[in-house]
């Protein structure tokens, strides 16, 4: 078992409780904002789509992040620009109604290639620099980021379902 | 960067956000519940400092928690027993009140056991099972979980802070 396996394991880790937390929610349950400047769950969830996608992809490998490349935009009927990092919270509530189904197919095919960037691999990769320009940012830097990132979008997803439904569902 | 060094900064990453996320709250915003079945701030900042200890002091380093061994139940006026897994709701929302300053030190001082213990780890090390009993959790598997659950647990306490606060705050 070494940093691959577990990097891996964490994705998992969080991926499970993502998917337990929205499961048989209502789209009006992944509508719902307890306050006009709180995030829902739809947000919440396309930009931790949009969040691995961009880091994997643009951040790290330099490249056209999937989301561009297999035109889940238009699938998903999505205009915004970037991942939702920085948006206003009414901006970030108007995302546009999308199909959660399709969402996922998305995130599973971010996942596919993250799985194997991840297996690619070295140690020393890990502090590798994707961008001189941002020297703070080597390779393990980002990956430990979106774990950590990622796991508090999941902790929140499963704060508002409880709002919702009450802690034992 | 190694595996240690990952997760180090990991463990340093939703540090930082966790204090971001208490930056100025009074007690009675750390009590907030938006509904009867949602945990309040006190509760997951005290069961994040409970796992922690948990997990690296008898899970990983099969030794006593700082929590007994130091005699911080005492200080804090809470029980000696629970790390705050498993409990009703009403459970969870009465833990008695305690000083959120003595609680951050608490949490520190787990901190430190963990930065050592970390430090002290060889490569053999991370593939140790600490429970024969449960072989798939080896030394690294553990860190690994350790962090995306309290990852999640920040990501709850900064969207409590939204929900009182608004976005921008």
């Amino acid at each position: 078992m070494d940093f691959r396996d577990i990097l891996k394991s964490q994705l998992s880790e969080y991926m499970e409780q993502l998917e337990l937390a929205l499961d048989g929610l209502t789209e009006d349950e992944r509508r719902y904002q307890p306050t006009p400047e709180s995030n829902h769950i739809d947000f919440i969830v396309w930009h931790m789509a949009r969040v691995e996608d961009t880091l994997l992809n643009r951040a790290i490998l330099r490249r056209p992040d999937l989301w561009e490349r297999d035109g889940w935009d238009e699938r998903l009927g999505i205009n915004e620009e970037g991942n939702g990092y920085r948006f206003s919270a009414e901006q970030a509530a108007g995302i546009p109604v999308f199909s959660m189904d399709v969402l996922m197919e998305y995130y599973t095919s971010v996942r596919t290639e993250f799985f194997d960037y991840i297996d690619s691999l070295t140690e020393e990769d890990l502090i590798s620099l994707p961008n001189p320009r941002r020297p703070e940012f080597p390779v393990g830097e980002t990956l430990k980021h979106i774990v950590v990132e990622e796991a508090q979008h999941v902790g929140q997803i499963a704060y508002i379902r409880g709002m919702l439904r009450g802690i034992e569902s | 960067m190694n595996f240690k060094d990952i997760v180090k900064a990991a463990l340093t990453e939703y540090t930082h956000d966790l204090e971001r996320a208490l930056d100025g709250l009074t007690p009675e915003e750390r009590r907030f519940r938006p509904t009867d079945e949602s945990n309040h701030i006190d509760f997951i900042v005290w069961h994040m400092a409970r796992v922690e200890d948990s997990i690296v002091n008898r899970r990983l380093r099969r030794d006593r928690q700082i929590w007994e061994r130091d005699g911080w139940h005492e200080r804090l006026g809470l029980p000696r027993e629970g790390i705050g897994e498993g409990l009703t709701a009403e459970k969870a929302a009465n833990l008695p009140s305690f000083s959120f300053h003595t609680l951050m030190e608490y949490y520190n001082s787990v901190r430190s056991q963990t930065l050592l213990y970390i430090d002290s780890l060889t490569g053999e090390n991370l593939n140790c099972i600490p429970d024969p009993d449960r072989p798939e959790w080896t030394v690294a598997a553990i860190l690994g979980h350790l962090i995306v659950e309290e990852a999640q647990h920040v990501g709850q306490i900064a969207y409590i802070r939204g929900l009182q606060r608004g976005i921008e705050s």
